[in-house]
């Protein structure tokens, strides 16, 4: 039984217009998927359905044994999945620990405690910082917040919209390997990416979005050396 | 000495009271606006609901305004809870300036109610001279303009406390930075509202019952009030309670240091520009900070 599966599904961010035309995808636990493809493809938006973000007309999403087709995220995230979006991912006037704080909003307090100790121990740099106003962060930083804060309680799947955009190269590298940990931690990771190789190489499993279906779908290694794929959009 | 006197008992006290009474009313607005992403036309008659709240209150059982203050919050507090859910929610998703004309609106609903019942002369808590205090043997301060500023502090002082330690404070603060991340993070929306409209509403009826105890109780008194809170709360920066705070302070003293006599024997200003020393600064602050003198946001 997979931890999160879209079936078929065909949704927009309106009763009208779908942006998504039928997109299958699903992830077992323990695992870290990709979601890959050309701009517009429909990959953040796949993601939003996932949270309930979305307008589904068609489809269900299943995670685990419940159906979750239509539920707001706010209760999507009392099962345990937390969201990074791509941008306002942080809330820029309160202060680090207040951020990170507000992850664990529906945890018991002792729960909050150990999370902020654990967040600290992933991410060091925010833990000099966590009397600071986020909003003065660099973008790096931010991206450890936002994760941070979505790492509170402890969550067995993670969603992440394009952790490494705007990011220089070296924090990037830094963000994919903290994906890493994160998943030796016993997260599973979904993610959409623009640095796709990178991310299809650190992912069990990758999927090509194109117009909103499906175009391809492997391990992410294979996706990497394929020649289509290649062609497509990682740059030859 | 007498000069000095003068100023402080006839300038400054009241200023400092006004001043209270604004902050608390500005406090609710710029809560309201970083919440519900609205300006809320209708808080001065809020207000005015409060005072009246008291007023029949002060009328069953003889208090004493202060211990009138809990019972017309909590009245005040289920007023705006019902205005919410019947008026407000059903126009949350549209946009922002639907509800802003609505609660122009509800403003003249609450007025026109409060007229049919109470009728449209004026009303008071407390009749007859009033206790004063002296203090080193020369101020002599009205007894109920200590209590104003003292219990106004002490609301500021747990509302700063409230939104700084508290888990629904925090809540309260995420969501006026971003309510979409906060949705994002399981944080419920409509729950921080409620509070919002039970806190917003709660300051709002202990600036009417203030208002009213330092004068008299009237169907208009709120209304009235809405440009110097709206200019108190656009001086702090929309948004921002402790910007409010200080705006409220500011433009009480404004107002009435403006019609002290500065330069001679003669007041600087008429006191009947008081309201108008209130446009006047708003005007200014739009024009020239419209983020407020800490630089609030503006959506």
């Amino acid at each position: 039984m997979s931890l999160l599966s879209l079936e078929g599904i065909v949704a927009g961010y309106g009763p009208d217009v779908p942006i998504l035309h039928g997109v299958n995808l699903h992830l077992d636990a323990g695992e870290i998927v990709a979601i890959v493809g050309p701009n517009g493809a429909g990959k953040s938006t796949a993601m939003k359905a996932a949270f309930g973000l979305l307008n589904i007309h068609e489809g269900r999403i299943r995670m685990g044994d419940e159906d979750v087709t239509g539920k707001s995220p706010e209760s999507i995230v009392r099962k345990g999945v937390s969201f990074v979006p791509q941008t306002e991912n942080i809330f820029p006037s309160l202060t680090v620990q207040e951020n990170l704080e507000l992850g664990g909003y529906f945890s018991p307090r002792s729960h909050v405690r150990a999370g902020l100790e654990r967040i600290y121990t992933l991410f060091p740099p925010l833990r000099d910082k966590r009397y600071q106003k986020s909003g003065c962060l660099s973008g790096g930083q931010r991206q450890m917040v936002a994760m941070g804060r979505a790492l509170m309680p402890d969550p067995t799947l993670m969603l992440l919209d394009e952790p490494t955009a705007g990011l220089s190269p070296k924090y990037a590298e830094e963000i994919f390997s903290l994906v890493l940990g994160i998943n030796a931690n016993g997260t599973s990771v979904l993610m959409v990416e623009q640095n796709a190789r990178q991310a299809l190489m650190i992912s069990n499993r990758g999927y090509v979005l194109v117009d909103g279906r499906n175009r391809h779908e492997g391990p992410g290694n294979d996706l990497v050396r394929d020649r289509e794929v290649a062609e497509m959009f990682l740059g030859g | 000495m007498d000069q000095l006197l003068v100023f402080i008992n006839a300038y400054l006290v009241p200023g400092i009271v006004s001043g209270s009474i604004y902050a608390l009313g500005a406090i609710g607005l710029t809560l309201l606006f970083g919440v519900l992403r609205f300006t809320h036309f209708a808080h001065g008659d809020v207000m005015t609901a409060g005072a009246y709240f008291a007023l029949t209150a002060i009328g069953l059982f003889g208090l004493h305004p202060v211990l009138a203050l809990p019972i017309a919050m909590v009245c005040t507090s289920a007023l705006c809870l019902c205005i919410n859910h019947f008026f407000y929610r059903p126009l949350m998703r549209r946009p922002s300036l639907v509800l802003t004309i609505s609660s122009f609106g509800i403003a003249l609903m609450i007025r026109a109610s409060i007229q049919l019942l109470y009728g449209v002369e004026s009303h008071y808590y407390v009749r007859g001279i009033q206790r004063s205090t002296d203090f080193l043997g020369t101020f002599r301060i009205v007894d109920r303009h200590i209590w104003i500023v003292c219990c106004a502090i002490v609301l500021m002082v747990a509302l700063h406390l409230l939104l700084t330690y508290t888990r629904l404070g925090k809540a309260m603060r995420a969501v006026s930075d971003s309510p979409e991340l906060a949705r994002l993070t399981g944080i419920s929306t409509l729950a921080i509202v409620k509070a919002t409209w039970v806190i917003g509403g709660s300051l709002a009826a202990v600036a009417g019952v203030f208002l009213g105890w330092d004068g008299f109780i009237q169907a208009n008194m709120g209304w009235d009030l809405l440009l110097p809170m709206s200019a108190a709360a656009i001086l702090g920066g929309l948004g921002r309670p402790y910007g409010a705070m200080v705006g409220g302070l500011v433009i009480g003293l404004a107002e009435e240091l403006s019609s002290y006599p500065w330069f001679g024997g003669d007041a600087l200003l008429s006191p009947g520009y008081k309201t108008g020393v209130a446009f006047t600064i708003m005007v200014a602050m739009l024009i020239w900070r419209p983020n407020g003198l800490f630089g609030g946001r503006v959506q």
